[in-house]
């Protein structure tokens, strides 16, 4: 009875102590059939990525998400993924591609940069989480009416994605 | 005072009690309140930096903000104002090349050239211009995320934070692709208010807490002094004075604690020991010394060989009654002590006092020898007491040595520590036949010292129990 006891204060202290070790994102096999966030190649030069050919991908989850247009607010459920193909060459499609740029939704997660957690992807490589200022930097500008670039045409709190995904 | 002084300084209780009391004070309460003021102090250099890194943010998306498209005057006049404000400290815009922003006209020929028209028109006003060498500033560029300096060297305290602004979209256009980082803001804030503040708060807590632990220490010290050591030094004395034969002086410790109850106890044990003191001089040396060896008393004794000396005042009886009971007393008494103390100086023990009879014990080496020259001593002063004394007393002394019976003879509530036998009868018997200033010895002891002493021998006497005369002689001269 006590060795039973003795394991159970040892096994809730062992839980109540021991950290959550967070599991490493990875790449879903299939999010090729995931719907597209434009059917268009994006091939405008981007700082970051440079002149690049881009296919963007999203899921279910994201795809979900409402606009709220009394507020102009689109808002990401949790779980929302965005993939983002990038190729050198446009005659790489969809073979060759240089590296996935990949933005995860996991608001609740206190690491995560505005709501997101930003991943890149070299072939054959793991997912490297970039915590940096390096991405979130350049997509906070996603929710700004600007003069330049895609000049936010609806004014739109775009939840950081240059790219409107929504029902 | 004396055993004060004796004992070493750090034997000392109150040394010893104080000492355990600041080694507890300074493992405890010390190192809690260490801890307690570091943790304040880290709290309250991490509240600093918070508000800096806080206050960085909002600077950071200030400036942001005022990158306005050819209005770098506006921005000139942002880091500016923000250098004449004191408290938030040094704000600085550096390009990704690390000189000063707003410095030249070089950014602004770059996003006409970008632009494919002279679009902005070149400005006068610029910003001193400087170069950022700073390996963290390097770092930043590289790292494209914030880097975060607490630098605090010995003359100057403060935390340097470093956030590069991004090259976004929306900036491209005039400013090209080919760069991340458009620039790095440099904030800049002091520390040394808030460490002198923290320092200031560990000698001041250091201070508090030496003064409290001498208070204490001090308190505790006089508190001993007091209510222990002066006390504990009172019953040594009275204890001392004890060893010294002192019975009459007592503990007044009165108080109702363990010191007051051991004073208590001590002066029951000095009445105890008075009592048994007393009673010391109505028991033989022997006596005492066998209750000292002797775990438990009983009847009982054995057979050992040894020395009896019986004196005895000649005439006593006629003398007592013609004087005073008080004269008879005092005139025994000092003929009693006289021969005792003789007695003793052999090593004799007195056995007891009957009437005007002294009887004496020698045992061990020389006994009969000792008991001859003790009795011819006895002699000699009797003589001198009496040529110098209106009192002319004298006695006479029997020496027999032989086997007696040394043991306790009584019964179980009541007992004497003596000897008897026909070898103690036959000793008194000699006494009694020894006229005034006469020491006869049986032949036993004469055997025992023939070669050291010149007797006379008379005729034999019959004794009760032996078959034959013994034989007897009278003490001459001892060679």
């Amino acid at each position: 009875m006590k060795k039973i006891a003795l394991t159970l204060i040892v096994l809730v202290f062992f839980g109540c102590t021991t950290k959550k070790e967070e599991e490493p994102f990875k790449v879903p096999d299939n999010y090729r059939s995931w719907d597209k966030a434009t059917k268009k190649v994006l091939d405008y030069p981007v700082p970051g990525h440079g002149a690049s050919f881009r296919i963007v991908y999203a899921n279910d989850i994201a795809f979900s998400a409402r606009l709220d247009r009394k507020n102009k607010r689109l808002s990401m459920p949790d779980g929302s993924i965005v993939i983002k193909e990038t190729y050198a060459e446009r005659e790489d499609i969809p073979k060759k591609f240089k590296n996935l740029t990949i933005m995860v939704k996991d608001k609740k997660n206190k690491k995560s940069l505005n709501g997101w957690f930003y991943y890149m992807q070299a072939p054959d490589m793991k997912p490297m989480r970039i915590d940096g200022r390096m991405c979130m930097g350049c997509h906070e500008a996603a929710n700004e009416e600007h003069p330049y670039f895609d000049k936010n045409p609806e004014g739109l709190f775009r939840d950081y994605l240059f790219i409107k995904i929504a029902k | 005072m004396e055993k004060d002084i004796k004992i070493k300084f750090f034997q000392r209780i109150s040394v010893r009690v104080t000492l355990l009391i600041l080694i507890i004070l300074s493992i405890g309460i010390g190192t809690t309140i260490a801890y307690y003021v570091e943790s304040q102090n880290s709290t309250i250099i991490e509240s600093r930096e918070s508000a800096v890194n806080e206050e960085s943010n909002v600077v950071y998306y200030a400036i942001k903000n005022n990158m306005l498209a050819g209005e770098a005057p506006i921005a000139v006049e942002l880091f500016r104002e923000f250098a004449r404000i004191e408290d938030i400290g040094e704000i600085m815009l550096f390009r990704s090349n690390g000189i000063t922003a707003f410095s030249d006209n070089s950014t602004l020929k770059v996003v006409n050239k970008n632009l494919g028209e002279e679009k902005f028109t070149t400005k006068k006003i610029f910003i001193d211009k400087k170069k950022n060498t700073d390996d963290n500033f390097k770092k930043c560029v590289k790292n494209v995320d914030d880097v975060f300096v607490k630098d605090v060297s010995a003359s100057d305290k403060r935390i340097i934070i470093y956030k590069p602004l991004i090259n976004q979209p929306k900036c491209s256009t005039c400013h090209g692709l080919d760069h991340v980082v458009r620039g790095v803001i440099k904030i800049s804030s002091s520390l040394n208010e808030v460490y002198e503040k923290t320092n200031f708060n560990m000698i001041l807590s250091a201070a508090i807490y030496s003064v409290a632990v001498f208070i204490l220490s001090l308190a505790i010290v006089i508190f001993l002094r007091i209510f222990v050591i002066s006390r504990i030094f009172s019953i040594g004395t009275v204890v001392d004075g004890v060893g010294t034969g002192d019975f009459k002086t007592k503990i007044g410790d009165t108080k109702s604690d363990e010191l007051g109850r051991l004073a208590d106890q001590i002066n029951d044990m000095i009445d105890g020991l008075n009592e048994r003191f007393k009673l010391s001089k109505f028991v033989s040396k022997s006596t005492l010394e066998h209750v000292k060896t002797e775990e438990n008393i009983s009847l009982g004794g054995e057979k050992k060989e040894m020395t009896v000396l019986f004196s005895d005042i000649r005439g006593f009886t006629s003398f007592s009654e013609s004087k005073e009971p008080d004269k008879v007393m005092e005139i025994l008494n000092d003929v009693m002590n006289l021969q005792s103390d003789i007695v003793q100086e052999f090593g004799g023990d007195i056995d007891k006092f009957v009437g005007d009879e002294l009887m004496a014990v020698f045992h061990g080496e020389d006994m009969a020898l000792r008991a001859a020259r003790a009795a011819q001593k006895i002699m000699e002063k009797m003589k001198d007491r009496a040529s110098n004394s209106e009192d002319s007393i004298y006695v006479g002394i029997g020496i027999n040595t032989g086997e007696m019976i040394s043991g306790n003879m009584g019964s179980g509530d009541r007992m004497d520590h003596t000897v008897i036998g026909d070898a103690v009868n036959l000793g008194s018997r000699l006494c009694s036949a020894a006229g005034k200033n006469v020491i006869v010895l049986s032949e036993y002891t004469y055997n025992y010292i023939a070669d050291s002493v010149e007797v006379k021998e008379h005729d034999p006497i019959k004794v009760k129990g032996k078959e034959k005369p013994i034989r007897i002689y009278t003490l001459r001269k001892i060679l």
